[in-house]
């Protein structure tokens, strides 16, 4: 027996290549930092591990498939499910249609200052994510913001963008926006860069105006970096956190309130990790499926 | 990588060791972990002790109030507690069912701190059970903060004292488009406050369920959503109140619910112009003046402390009389020995007597771990009332409901604690 696996062992390590030497380090962080406390979290997941539980072991106990039972009857979970899709459905078109069109125009041949605007336009990406939005807050301030000051030169009477529970949303979408479309842009140039200019002479020969330009020529040509950056960006924006957290703390009434913001609520403020790496997990599944929906897509339209 | 920089810090660290062991005995600082500004200022006071003390070093960590709970629980979880926490009274609970605090009751009879004359409030808050965790350092409560110019102006010459009154006056002052009281929705301690003022408790069985359907908290509830419906507060949260004192200036509220911190920032912050306009006056109640809820922070000595004796001395120090009164100069806060306050001319000021009369009537909050989470949950539920999502009734249904769920653990073990009891006894 004991033979056998020192035979096997032996044989392993024969078979052992130098790549894998040279990626063991790298495995062995992997592990410890991220596949062992995911793991610990899953268990924790099915036990109700609270404040008491951490003050004495004896206090915890295996509950099974409560906490996930639990969740999914929760109004609040459901709530925040609803706001992080609507956030991301809603943000992720924007954003990608404000990337692409900023794209185009600085890929417009004759532009002037291009690296300039580039890089001015990849701030917001750069700037620190907190400071931007605490910055936005005062911009979005009911009475003295410069968003409703401007709204009102054009004669729109003021919103209240952050205490308003059908506003509030909107506004951080607006951010979030503001915030990530410097990224994909760049991204979305690169691919714009590589479409030959003869297909567009040829369209234009064609008698193809502007707009099927657009829709023969550049669509297709981006369409494989289009799903890709689409896809990061839904499972980005399903992560929100900090933009509501630091502008609105999840309200007005719970209407900025996300799933990552439950679950740091529930497991950072009150230590109820088990219950907390519940929601962490089903957030997981969300993503997983999401990554799913990109395999199959990229064989059709790509 | 790791290891190497690992070991430079250890031989850093032991560097700096062996030379402070130079000057001094082998003693370990001793850690306090303070927040905010208290914590700023606590620094003079350990230098004082520190130069009382010869070979004693005192260590004092600020933490920011936003991110101390975390922190603290974290540090808990790591086995990291520092010798002395000054721990926010509605935070006791919980340390105390983490078994983290040091009961004092002993240390407390022979020691210069004089327990008795304190707040009922402060030290029914340190207190669970018969054991005193900690010993209030210094005590706040949510009253009054209003402008006398704009009173006087309304047609009124003292603030109200029960609900009827002050309704009248912020009826006169909630006009063209202003709004007589700042209570941002999402801040739970003045709604707590008003439940408070009722006979009946939040919590009832043990704190083992919610009491939110009792007549009296229904009624504290109802005058609280009305407030806002009647446009005599604004619907704000507090992320949007972003400029709170000049709007107090500009006299766009006239009355805001608020702690003794603000005695400080007010006298700082506000325009001298305005500075003999605003006074402050016990929170109204349905029948006369009202309780309100007895907030402040303790000093706790760790059971983690590797020096309790020391860790108790440096809390006698700060917290007897003198020494109280002393902090008030330093910080503005409130003593909780009553015997501290005429010692600090805080009797003569008005702005501060109004505080001692309403701490005299100060009433502590549930004292469970899950306080917190169901206090923020009770703001929820005011703010779906005034929003109009749901009726009063059924949002303190679902409120009770939420209690119960929360609390469901602590039925658990308080039920097994009794059949342990039961089966001991037998």
């Amino acid at each position: 027996m004991s033979y056998d696996l020192r035979r096997s062992l032996l044989l392993g390590l024969k078979h052992l290549s130098p790549g894998h030497v040279f990626v063991a380090p790298a495995l062995l962080i992997l592990f410890v930092f991220f596949l062992a406390p995911v793991a610990g979290a899953f268990v924790m997941s099915f036990t109700d591990f609270d404040i008491y539980a951490l003050a004495d072991l004896k206090n915890l106990s295996f509950i099974g498939f409560d906490n996930y039972i639990s969740l999914l009857g929760s109004p609040l979970f459901w709530k925040a499910f609803g706001n992080t899709a609507y956030f991301a459905l809603v943000g992720t078109p924007l954003s990608i249609a404000v990337s692409l069109g900023l794209a185009m125009a600085l890929n417009t041949p004759g532009v002037g200052l291009k690296p300039v605007f580039r890089t001015v336009l990849f701030g917001p990406y750069v700037a620190t994510l907190v400071a931007a939005a605490i910055i936005w807050r005062y911009m979005v301030d009911f009475q003295y913001g410069w968003v409703n000051r401007g709204l009102g030169v054009v004669g729109v009477p003021p919103i209240d963008w952050l205490g308003d529970p059908h506003w509030s949303m909107p506004a951080i979408i607006l951010f979030a926006v503001w915030k990530n479309f410097g990224y994909n842009m760049l991204i979305l140039l690169a691919a714009l860069q590589k479409i030959p200019d003869e297909l567009y002479e040829s369209a234009r020969v064609d008698g193809a105006g502007p707009w099927s330009r657009f829709l023969h020529v550049t669509l297709p040509g981006v369409s494989p970096v289009l799903w890709m950056v689409a896809l990061l960006t839904v499972a980005g924006y399903f992560q929100l956190f900090a933009e509501p957290y630091v502008m609105t703390q999840g309200g007005p009434a719970q209407s900025t309130f996300s799933l990552l913001y439950y679950m740091y609520q529930d497991g950072f403020k009150y230590w109820n990790l088990g219950h907390a790496s519940a929601t962490a997990f089903i957030l997981f599944a969300i993503l997983i499926g999401i990554s799913f929906i990109r395999n199959r897509s990229q064989e059709t339209f790509a | 990588m790791t290891l190497t920089r690992r070991a430079t810090t250890g031989l850093l660290a032991s560097v700096a060791v062996s030379s402070s062991l130079v000057g001094c005995t082998a003693k370990e600082p001793l850690r306090v972990w303070a927040m905010g500004v208290e914590g700023e200022a606590l620094g003079p006071f350990a230098r004082e002790f520190e130069r009382s003390h010869p070979g004693v070093t005192i260590r004092v960590q600020v933490l920011p109030w936003s991110a101390a709970h975390e922190k603290l629980l974290t540090a808990f979880a790591a086995d990291n507690l520092p010798d002395i926490i000054a721990l926010g009274n509605t935070w006791v609970s919980e340390f105390a069912a983490l078994n983290a605090l040091e009961p004092l009751n002993d240390r407390l009879k022979g020691s210069a701190i004089r327990f008795d004359h304190f707040f009922d409030g402060a030290r029914n808050s340190v207190t669970l059970g018969d054991r005193i965790l900690g010993v209030p350092w210094y005590v706040d409560t949510r009253l009054l903060f209003y402008r006398t110019d704009l009173l006087h102006q309304a047609g009124f010459d003292v603030p109200a004292v029960t609900w009827d009154r002050w309704d009248a006056q912020l009826a006169a002052l909630s006009r063209d488009g202003r709004h007589g009281l700042l209570m941002p929705i999402n801040e739970y301690e003045p709604l707590v406050a008003l439940c408070l003022q009722s006979d009946a408790s939040l919590l009832l069985d043990d704190d083992t369920r919610g009491g939110f359907r009792q007549a009296g908290i229904r009624d504290a509830f109802a005058y609280a959503a009305s407030l806002y419906e009647r446009g005599y507060a604004a619907r704000l949260m507090h992320s949007e109140v972003t400029d709170y004192y000049s709007a107090f200036a500009r006299g766009e509220y006239a009355f805001i619910i608020t702690g003794p911190w603000n005695l400080g920032e007010f006298s700082r912050r506000l325009p001298a112009a305005l500075q003999d306009k605003w006074a402050t006056a016990p929170l109204p109640g349905p029948n006369g003046p009202g309780a309100s809820s007895a907030g402040g922070v303790s000093m706790c000595v760790t059971r983690a402390s590797r020096d309790k004796d020391l860790a108790f001395s440096f809390v006698e120090y700060m917290c007897n009389t003198q020494q109280q009164a002393e902090f008030y100069k330093a910080t503005g806060d409130l003593p909780p020995d009553r015997d501290a306050w005429p010692m600090a001319q805080l009797m003569e000021d008005e702005r501060t007597h109004a505080f001692f009369d309403q701490l005299t009537m100060a009433r502590p909050v549930p004292k469970v771990p899950e306080w917190e989470r169901i206090a923020n949950e009770m703001t929820g539920a005011l703010e779906r009332v005034i929003r109009g999502q749901v009726g009063l009734d059924t949002a303190l249904e679902r409120l009770d409901a939420f209690a119960w769920n929360v609390l469901a653990k602590r039925r658990t073990l308080l039920a097994r604690q009794r059949s342990f009891q039961k089966s001991g006894a037998a």
